[in-house]
């Protein structure tokens, strides 16, 4: 069962991505428990259906939705005893509520506790570093919308607390959004090498917006590690003549509007020329700007012509390359804008390019602490610093 | 109090209460392209402009929402399919370069909701109105 559910992970979502952006196996359980929901419906028409609203009908729906989901996990059981037994009582209680708005009670102060404790729980999971999925982004969802119609005023109530309902809404919107992306950048950072891009192993978790490749967890040969280093000198010798972005702009780099301390600079030219990790024609050049104002060639980005074609590891495990998804890119100028959120969407006159071409970074900084990958922040800023106090 | 309810009042509460968690949703939604704007500034901040424009339209259609606004029901309608070309595009691409469709989550916010509050909208205005019952809700309040 185990290896089946692992096969599901990988074909439900792109391996080596974020899991906020893919179905966990150890969620599939949940949403196999929806079954449950049709079978259900069909018991109810042969008791005899219930006299209720449409809006007294889709909360029945939602909150037996997310009860079915909740038991299916406690079934699974990959959370371990405590945290299935939680689901079970949450599965109970939504259950309970439902039951209530069945018979055309209101859901009450009950109703609207349960929904509000199942949402805190997840905040306070994701806050821990539990890396967030899409199976626990719908149940919350499903469970925003029950409290939105549990919230909801009669007619003839007052405007204050239809506003409170609002307010109380975007809230919890935007706390599962917010705790959501913490916890998905928390389970990356907790994976030791997973953000450095350096000595990425498989089952390491990608943050938002990240793909790695499964790496086996070894050291590089000799080989790879010499092969390694003439990249990196042949990058230093090929690109000096860079380090005057008016220069770049005379082959084609688009350098205008030169600014902070991770400029890309790209060359659309050598995006499509089948040239693969030729020193010489890097497809995109990485500035910053020193506190002095003066533009500084960190080193450049080379990206494979087409997606989904591996790039060459000629150095092994130094060498990972990684691949983007769900970024959001801007129409109106054309520019990057962000990434997917966890609530589905990506901002209005924006795309979401569910995947880029594999592309790896070269630094070509003397002292740089890692060649490939991504270059720390505060050695970025010291270095920056360093050479704005040259005259 | 009214206690007069005709049918499209009953589509229209759930149309309500869709728009109210959509705006919810796209605020959340404005609230990151902000931040993003920061990190990624060539954006220059139309993505932030229109989801929070948006974001207002729904709320304040939401709020308004009756079943003699015709006004009302035109930018609801707008804004919707605004939404869904805009998943149709990203669809289209997910399709084509991952062989995968988007997250359940986005089919869920960009798709589901969206299609349903056209969907109760339209036949809101579709329902005859000469049936007069007393909202369940309202009876037991």
């Amino acid at each position: 069962m185990n290896s089946l559910l692992a096969h599901v992970d990988h074909v439900i979502g792109a391996a080596g991505g974020s899991p906020l952006y893919q179905i966990g196996a150890e969620h599939l359980a949940g949403l196999i428990a929806l079954i449950a929901l049709p079978i259900g419906a069909l018991i109810l028409r042969r008791r005899g259906t219930p006299d209720l609203t449409p809006l007294q009908w889709l909360l029945v729906g939602l909150l037996a939705a997310s009860a079915a989901i909740h038991a299916g996990l406690a079934v699974s059981n990959d959370h371990g005893d405590g945290l299935s037994v939680l689901f079970i009582v949450d599965a109970v209680l939504l259950g309970l509520v439902a039951r209530r708005v069945l018979r055309g009670s209101p859901a009450g102060r009950l109703g609207v506790a349960v929904l509000i404790g199942s949402i805190g729980a997840y905040w306070l999971s994701a806050l821990r570093g539990e890396a967030p999925d899409q199976v626990g982004l719908a149940t919350k969802l499903i469970e925003i919308l029950a409290l939105a119609i549990v919230v909801q005023p009669a007619s003839g109530q007052s405007r204050l607390r239809s506003v409170t309902g609002v307010v109380a809404i975007v809230i919890f919107a935007l706390g599962t959004a917010t705790s959501s992306w913490i916890g998905a950048f928390r389970a990356a950072a907790a994976e030791p090498g997973a953000v450095a891009g350096h000595h990425v192993h498989a089952g390491s978790v990608a943050p938002p917006g990240t793909i790695f490749p499964a790496v086996p967890p070894r050291d590089a040969t000799p080989a790879e590690r010499a092969a390694a280093a003439e990249i990196v000198e042949s990058a230093r010798i090929a690109l000096a003549r860079y380090a005057d972005p008016a220069v770049a702009a005379a082959d084609g780099y688009h350098v205008n509007g030169l600014a902070g301390i991770d400029f890309h600079a790209a060359n659309p030219a050598y995006e499509h020329d089948d040239r693969v990790l030729d020193p010489a024609h890097p497809e995109t050049l990485v500035y910053a700007v020193a506190p002095d104002g003066r533009p500084v060639l960190m080193g450049a980005m080379f990206l494979m012509p087409k997606i989904g074609s591996p790039g060459p590891t000629i150095g092994g495990p130094l060498t990972v390359w990684h691949a983007h998804q769900h970024v959001c890119f801007s129409l109106t100028p054309p520019a990057l804008a962000g990434l997917l959120s966890p609530l589905g969407a990506c901002p209005i006159g924006t795309i979401d390019v569910p995947l880029t071409p594999e592309m790896i970074h070269i630094w070509i900084v003397p002292g740089a602490p890692e060649p490939f990958g991504d270059l720390d922040e505060a050695w970025k800023r010291a270095y920056l610093q360093a050479i704005a106090r040259r005259p | 109090m009214d206690t007069t309810r005709r049918p499209t009042d009953e589509l229209l509460d759930v149309a309500r209460v869709l728009l109210r968690v959509q705006s919810a949703v796209l605020v959340a939604t404005t609230i990151e392209a902000l931040i993003w704007n920061l990190v990624f500034p060539g954006a220059a901040g139309t993505p932030f402009l229109l989801t929070g424009v948006a974001a207002v339209l729904v709320l304040v259609a939401g709020a308004r929402l009756r079943a003699n606004r015709s006004r009302t029901r035109r930018i609801v309608y707008v804004v919707e399919t605004v939404i869904l070309v805009n998943l149709l595009i990203d669809l289209v691409l997910a399709v084509v370069i991952t062989g995968h469709v988007p997250p359940i989550v986005a089919l869920l916010t960009r798709f589901v909701l969206p299609l349903s509050v056209i969907a109760l909208v339209r036949q809101s205005t579709r329902v005859t109105v000469t049936p007069i019952a007393v909202s369940p809700l309202e009876a037991t309040s």
